[in-house]
């Protein structure tokens, strides 16, 4: 094969800039729309859509809900129940949700205009991918269930290194399994110093006053109701 | 497996670069350890779809790099790869991740005289 003369191009651009770009604009959307987004990640079966019927049974009609799942609709209508208006996504395969595919859905739910207080977008379970994918939240919460492990968090940096807020959930079985919360929290903040943790249990109910809290808080942080 | 998201985001951003499809000679790109993004993955959805959209058949050089880390307890800085390795120089593993999340396109090298 004869050389054939090449020409160097420099590119020199992060590859997730076009995402990172529109979930800036996610970003400004919900700033104007002063709703307070949450990105919440897990495994799948950790527990998160039963943790937002939790909320949603608390918080009911402040709150909406983006669900983000491979198929079926059975999260959406399940938060609904529960008393939260609710978006389903369907990725048809794709293991996480990006900042377009929301970005379609606050144009759906009719934002800057919001009755809302609290978005949560529940992710694709999921302990890799969706990390490398910011959505425009303000706040962005990794769970993983105790029946899973106390080693994950070391195995899962990705995720666990940049999150703001580690839920340790399904604590109602932690007298019946090997689960070493000191341990999982220690390795969580090794990577992630500045990490705040709730170890709750969506089934009992138990630290979900906690999680509230949180989640006021850091709603009336970003847009004070001035009360 | 999302390489295949990223591999359509980067053959994008080449084409928008380019201002079209050409046939290339070779892709650089530079990942980090905490990008999740598994090289040969995205090599085999690259080499894909570089062949079915127009770009020929590129060399992928991938070039991976380790995440910059300062150590919590000693203040000292070190690079790694991997994040439940301690501090070398005092063996804390508290640590600020100063870099590591990297998957950028560095250059790519056009065949001819596109």
């Amino acid at each position: 094969m004869s050389e054939k003369k090449k020409r160097k191009v420099q590119i020199r651009s992060p590859v997730m800039q076009k995402n990172d770009r529109i979930a800036q604009g996610n970003r400004a959307l919900l700033d104007r729309a002063g709703l307070t987004c949450l990105n919440l990640m897990s495994s799948p079966g950790a527990g998160k859509t039963t943790i937002l019927e939790g909320l949603a049974g608390r918080l009911g009609d402040r709150m909406a809900v983006i669900e983000g799942d491979v198929q079926t609709r059975r999260d959406a209508d399940r938060v609904r129940s529960a008393g939260a208006q609710a978006w389903q996504i369907e990725t048809r395969g794709a293991c996480h949700l990006d900042a377009e595919v929301v970005s379609g859905v606050l144009e759906e739910m009719g934002l800057p205009r919001s009755p809302w207080r609290f978005l949560f977008i529940e992710n694709v379970g999921n302990l890799i991918c969706p990390s490398g994918f910011y959505l425009g939240e303000h706040v962005t919460i990794g769970m993983l269930s105790v029946p899973e492990g106390d080693d994950k968090i070391l195995k899962y940096p990705a995720l666990f290194s940049k999150i703001d807020l580690l839920l340790l959930n399904k604590a109602d079985l932690l007298p019946h399994i090997e689960f070493d919360v000191e341990r999982a929290v220690g390795e969580c903040r090794s990577l992630n110093s500045d990490v705040d943790v709730i170890t709750l249990s969506a089934l009992t109910g138990e630290g979900l006053d906690e999680l509230q809290d949180y989640i006021e808080r850091a709603a009336e942080e970003r847009f004070p109701t001035g009360g | 497996m999302h390489e295949l998201s990223v591999a359509t985001a980067i053959m994008e951003s080449i084409e928008r670069k380019l201002g079209g499809r050409r046939e290339l000679a070779k892709i650089q790109l530079t990942l980090g350890p905490l990008s999740c993004i598994n090289p040969d993955a995205l090599r085999f959805c690259l080499r894909t779809m570089a062949e079915s959209e127009g770009f020929g058949e590129p060399e992928l050089d991938v070039r991976e790099v380790e995440a910059r880390i300062v150590c919590r307890e000693c203040g000292r800085e070190y690079s790694a790869t991997e994040f439940y390795i301690p501090c070398p120089h005092c063996g804390s593993i508290a640590k600020e991740i100063l870099s590591g999340r990297e998957c950028n396109i560095d250059f790519v090298e056009l065949i001819g005289d596109q």
